[in-house]
This record gives structure tokens, C-alpha cells and sequence, in this order.
């Protein structure tokens, strides 16, 4: 839900950053941001919250306080960096908030146990980096555009599946489970 | 300039068609020697790719790729170790399901495309596009054997990986501001070469810093080594071969680019001071879990770290360290896929990777033995293996530089990772092999091991000799990548 609510987010936030816009490129940023990041994704992780009965996705490996403490300090960091800076080739609140939701993914993947958790990171991440392009506003030719979003589709695709398969055969979603590669 | 015939134009393109139609057909043969075949077929597709580019060097096709010098070199290693690769694959998965079969071929192939994709992509767009698809190709390769550890290994390497490319992602997104453009931005190496004079650099430093930690996964270089750790125990020996060869280069060329690109700017010392500390503390690592570790496969990943890690120390000190730096790969290239290859008779004659269930290799299979012997002084850098000169020139380098703390540094390490390194093989050559432990006769095949002897004498050679034809190539990629 948190997923699919910051992908329409997005739209709507390129949406209206935008000052003059192709209809081929408003289309690719539909398509990526409502159909892709705001449909297909929390769908996609609805069904593995449904396969993998997961009844609580947090499970922390840091206590509460500290995780809100250190997030507090990403809120900070990304300010304070984008007021040293201080460009005005940048938009600043995009540029803010790219920042901040990259280091909050970090923290998401660093401060969670369970991998599902650290899935919802790696797509907080790819939501910084859209936001942060927007926040740049390089157009990048469409070939190119069309060849991430495969990528990145690609990849939450087989993260999917990956977790599914985790699941069923370490029976659970803890990190922990994932530590029989040693020496 | 001589005008190539419009089919040879497209080659790149009729190459990745080839690539992608082949390993579907892999996938759609019914029999184990129609999937070699077919996966045969596309070695063949390569080498012909291969020797087009070869001789229209220079030529940009697709807007995208450009045949120059460092994608040739590069491209050509490639062939070479995906051949040895492909070769000791059909020996060494004689036991797989046909379907099982069918998918490495298919997944080979495609991490093979991607990988050349990467190589002669003169954008830093596309680069990142092909860094990504190898991610999942690679994948097919680690998740093969489909047991606990290969799932374990497959989720880290996509989920640590993916990881590692968005951020690098983060940092081309930096590099794009210094072009200050309203409209399409050329993310070209070429373009940004010209627009870096007057760009911030806080941004530049920010975009490298990004980069070289999302490529460093690709790599096999601090901070995000440890995936491809996993993977290479993980993976067919034979695969393991192809990905810390081939693989590794293509995460060298990336940063080399990138490092390139922004070579002569206002933060080329912060840049070196930033390859530095990433070699240092990659050599650190190797150092360190070398002495711990049993398993033949993961010895050999931590040296690949470890020579990857010379690898960027030599990056960091510019001017001859260049020459270093591509030589380094060039033979590490050789020595390691030879080495990877005789691991893989290792394992499938004792059935293990692990060393202490292993031993008498000298008397179970002598000419193996003389093999691993070889490879092992080639992989250490002992005379007259072609590191030997790299690191001398290294060490050379680092004195005429003043870097005496790591001159120093690096040579303590480099003598302990020796250590460790010896101590494991010799075992594996003479400690009496405890009678529990069974043998398979039938694994030895001297042809296999004469390819690696082929790819490890090609590696001593470079010691004495460098041809002419790869000292100016060398020389021409660093002219080319360190215009100011």
C-alpha cells in the first residue's frame, strides 16, 4: 500500500514539476510511475505477502528508538547537504527528498531482518533514484528509459520470486536463515 | 577511413539477435548434444563478432557502441575464456538433467552478450543498462546446482547487486548535471570528457564516489566484494572461471571509464586517494579470510579480490599505473580462468572443494598436479608468471610515487595472501589422501588440462615477452581514456 502510494506520488509529483512535456515522454512516465511503481509492484507484493503468509513485516535488528534516531539524522543529512550545495540548476525539495528516501532505504535493508523488509529498501531506493532524475530534469533518450524500467521491472520480478522460493524451503523470511554459505 | 560493408556495420547488432535466438533454441533442444551444438554455434557467432570488430576498430554502430581499443582487448579475453569455460562445461556437467543443461547454456550465453554489451557501450547510460542484465544472466548461472546455498547465494548476489547498480545509477544521475542540458542529455564517455572542465566538483566527487561503489560489486572490489565471494563457491567451477574473469573485467572497464572520463579534472586526486583505500582495504579482506578459508573455490574468489584490488592501487597512481593496471587484468585473466579450470578436474575427482577432504593429488592425477603447480605460481605472482612483472612495476611505481606506508602494507599482505595461498595447494598436492575419501578416475582428462596449460603458459609468456601489437594497444587506451 506504502509502495503503491509513493509510486502515484511520484506521478504526480513529476507531473507537476514538469513545465512543457512530449506526449510519448508524459506516456513512458505513466506508464512507469501509475502503471509500474503504483499497480504492478504492490500487486506483486501483495502476492507475495498472500504465498508467504508473512503476518508482520517488521522485524527490526535494531530497537525502535535507534532506528527513528538515525533516521531522524538521514532527514538531516539530506537537508543540510542540499543547503550546502545550494544549486540552482537542482530542484531542492526533489533533490531533499531523493536523498532522504535513499538513505532511508539503507536504513530499511540495514536496521530489518526480515528480507521482505529489505525488498520494500530496495524499491524505496528506486523510487529515490527516479525522484533524484526528476530533481536533476535530464532527459534521457526514450531507448534508454525503456531499457531501465525493463531492468528494474525485471529485477523486483525475480526478487519476487526469489523470496517465494526462500519461503519454502528455509521456511521463513529471516536473514538468519540466510547464513548457510560459509566456510 | 575504409568504409565496412553495411552487414558488417550492424555487427553488434546481429550479434546480441544471435545471442538472444540461441539460447532460446538451447532451450528448445531436445537432446544434450543438439543444446552443445547450439551453444557451440554461438561461440562461433562471437569469434566471427570478434574478428569483424577487430579489424573495423574504431567504428561506433547503434549510436551506442563503440570497437575501440579497451572493448577489443577486452572483448578478445572474453572469447578466450569463454571458449575455456564452454569447453570444460560440457565435461564437467556430464551428470545434469537436459533441462538443467539447457539453462546454463541459455543463461551462459546471455551473461556472455551482456557482458560485450558492456564492454563496448560509450555511454554511461547503457553501460549501467548491460551492468544490470548481466546481473540477472549471472543469476542462472549461480542458481544452477538449485540447492539451499544456491538460492542463498543467487538472492544475495540479485539483491546486493541491484542494490549496488541503483546507486551507481545515483551517481551517473550526478554526472548528467554537469552537462547543464534542457534537452536530451548525451551521457556519452565522450561528452561528459568535454563538459567535466567546468562542472562542480562536489558533484563529481559524489558521482564517483556512487559509481565505484555500485561497480565494485561487478568487480570483486571493496565495499561490495562479498557477493561475488558467494557466488563463485556457488556457481560450476566452470562458470565460477568465466565469472571472475569476465565478469570482474567488465566491472574494470566500467569504473576505468568513468575514471577515465573524469581523469584531469579538479578532483583527480580525491579520485586516487578513493582507489587507493578501496585496493588497500579489497588486499586487507583477501588477506585476512584467505588464511581461513577450506574451500578451493572461495580461495580462489578472495584472490580474485586480492588482484583486483592490486588492480585499482595501480589505477590510483595514473601514469605507468595505467599500463599496469590493464597488464595486471590482461594476464590475471589468463592465470585465473586456467587455475578455476584445473580446480574444476580438482572437484570433480575428489567430489569436494573442500581441501582437507582432499590430498596426493600429485600421485591421483600428476599431470593435473604439474598443472595446479603452475597455475599456482602464476596466480602468486611467482616467477615467471606475467603478475610477477605487473607487481614489480607496482612496487616500482609506488616507491617513485612515495607511497612507502603502502609499499609496505601491500608487500606484508601480498607475502601472507602467498602464504595462505601455498599452504592450501600443497596440501591439496601432498598431505596423504585419508582412504575414506574416493577418487573418480574417469574425471581426469588430459585435453582439458592441456587448455589450461595453454591459458597459464600464455600468462608466463607475457612476463618476458609483450607483443608489440598489445603494448600499443595498452598504450592507446590510455592515451585515449586520459585526454584532459
Amino acid at each position: 500500500m506504502l509502495i503503491g502510494m509513493q509510486g502515484f506520488l511520484l506521478f504526480v509529483i513529476s507531473f507537476a514539476l514538469l513545465d512543457e512535456i512530449e506526449p510519448v515522454n508524459l506516456a513512458f512516465i505513466i506508464v512507469e510511475t501509475v502503471i509500474f511503481k503504483a499497480v504492478i509492484v504492490p500487486m506483486l507484493m501483495h502476492r507475495i505477502i498472500r504465498r508467504t503468509g508473512i503476518n508482520r513485516v517488521h522485524k527490526n535488528a535494531l530497537p525502535t528508538f535507534y532506528s527513528l534516531i538515525l533516521t531522524m539524522v538521514a532527514l538531516l543529512v539530506s537537508v543540510a547537504l542540499v543547503f550546502v550545495l545550494n544549486d540552482k540548476a537542482i530542484n531542492p525539495l526533489s533533490f531533499a527528498i531523493a536523498l532522504f528516501a535513499l538513505l532511508s532505504g539503507l536504513l530499511l535493508i540495514v536496521t530489518h531482518k526480515r528480507i521482505f523488509s529489505h525488498m520494500v529498501g530496495f524499491l524505496v531506493i528506486e523510487n529515490a533514484v527516479f525522484m533524484f532524475s526528476i530533481a536533476v530534469g535530464t532527459e534521457m533518450p526514450m531507448l534508454i528509459n525503456v531499457g531501465i524500467l525493463l531492468d528494474i521491472f525485471i529485477c523486483v520480478l525475480i526478487l519476487g520470486v526469489f523470496i517465494t522460493r526462500i519461503n519454502r524451503k528455509m521456511h521463513g523470511m529471516e536473514i538468519d536463515a540466510l547464513t548457510t554459505i560459509k566456510d | 577511413m575504409r568504409q565496412p560493408a553495411l552487414l558488417l556495420y550492424k555487427m553488434l547488432l546481429y550479434f546480441f539477435i544471435a545471442a538472444i535466438a540461441i539460447s532460446g533454441l538451447c532451450l528448445l533442444m531436445p537432446r544434450r548434444l543438439a543444446v552443445t551444438i547450439t551453444a557451440g554455434l554461438f561461440l562461433l557467432a562471437q569469434l566471427c563478432c570478434f574478428m569483424q570488430v577487430y579489424k573495423n576498430q574504431g567504428l561506433t554502430e547503434l549510436y551506442f557502441f563503440t570497437y575501440d581499443k579497451l572493448a577489443v582487448l577486452f572483448f578478445g579475453l572474453l572469447n578466450v575464456a569463454g571458449m575455456a569455460s564452454f569447453v570444460h562445461s560440457i565435461a564437467y556437467l556430464d551428470n545434469e538433467s537436459l533441462k538443467d543443461y539447457k539453462f546454463y547454456n541459455a543463461g551462459f550465453i546471455l551473461l556472455s552478450a551482456a557482458i560485450a554489451g558492456a564492454y563496448f557501450s560509450n555511454n554511461a547510460m547503457v553501460s549501467w543498462i548491460f551492468l544490470e542484465v548481466t546481473t540477472i544472466a549471472a543469476a542462472v548461472l549461480i542458481y544452477h546446482r538449485r540447492t539451499q546455498k544456491a538460492l542463498e547465494a543467487t538472492w544475495k548476489y540479485i539483491f546486493v547487486c541491484s542494490t549496488g547498480v541503483a546507486l551507481a545509477y545515483f551517481g551517473i544521475l550526478f554526472l548528467s548535471l554537469m552537462l547543464h542540458s534542457t534537452a536530451e542529455a548525451d551521457m556519452s564517455y565522450a561528452a561528459l570528457r568535454q563538459a567535466v572542465g567546468d562542472a562542480n566538483s562536489t558533484y563529481l566527487k559524489l558521482a564517483f564516489l556512487f559509481i565505484v561503489v555500485g561497480y565494485s560489486c561487478k568487480m570483486e572490489v571493496f565495499p561490495l566484494h562479498t557477493i561475488g565471494i558467494d557466488a563463485n563457491n556457488t556457481a560450476p567451477a566452470p562458470a565460477s572461471a568465466f565469472l571472475s574473469t569476465a565478469m570482474v573485467n567488465m566491472g574494470f572497464v566500467s569504473i576505468f571509464r568513468i575514471y577515465g572520463t573524469l581523469y584531469g579534472s579538479s578532483i583527480t586526486a580525491w579520485m586516487q586517494g578513493v582507489l587507493m583505500v578501496s585496493g588497500i582495504l579489497s588486499v586487507l579482506m583477501a588477506t585476512i579470510y584467505l588464511r581461513r578459508v577450506k574451500n578451493l573455490k572461495r580461495l580462489m574468489a578472495y584472490s580474485t579480490v586480492e588482484n583486483m584490488g592490486i588492480v585499482l592501487i595501480a589505477l590510483s597512481l595514473g601514469g605507468a599505473g595505467f599500463y599496469v593496471a590493464v597488464l595486471h587484468t590482461v594476464v590475471h585473466t589468463l592465470v585465473k580462468s586456467g587455475m578455476f579450470l584445473q580446480l574444476s578436474q580438482v572437484g570433480k575427482i575428489y567430489g569436494t572443494y573442500n581441501v582437507f577432504k582432499t590430498g596426493s593429488y600429485a600421485r591421483v592425477y600428476p599431470l593435473g598436479a604439474v598443472t595446479l603447480v603452475l597455475t599456482l605460481l602464476g596466480i602468486t605472482a611467482t616467477p615467471p608468471s606475467g603478475l610477477f612483472l605487473t607487481e614489480v612495476m607496482l612496487f616500482k611505481e609506488l616507491t617513485c610515487g612515495r607511497h612507502y606506508v603502502v609499499f609496505i602494507l601491500l608487500a606484508v599482505m601480498l607475502c601472507l595472501i602467498l602464504y595462505a595461498l601455498y599452504n592450501r595447494m600443497m596440501y591439496l598436492c601432498y598431505n596423504p589422501l585419508k582412504e575414506a575419501h574416493a577418487t573418480r578416475a574417469e574425471a581426469k582428462r588430459p585435453w582439458l588440462t592441456a587448455i589450461q596449460l595453454l591459458l597459464v603458459f600464455a600468462a608466463f609468456i607475457l612476463c618476458f615477452y609483450q607483443p608489440l601489437w598489445l603494448q600499443n594497444n595498452i598504450n592507446e587506451i590510455i592515451s585515449l581514456f586520459t585526454k584532459v
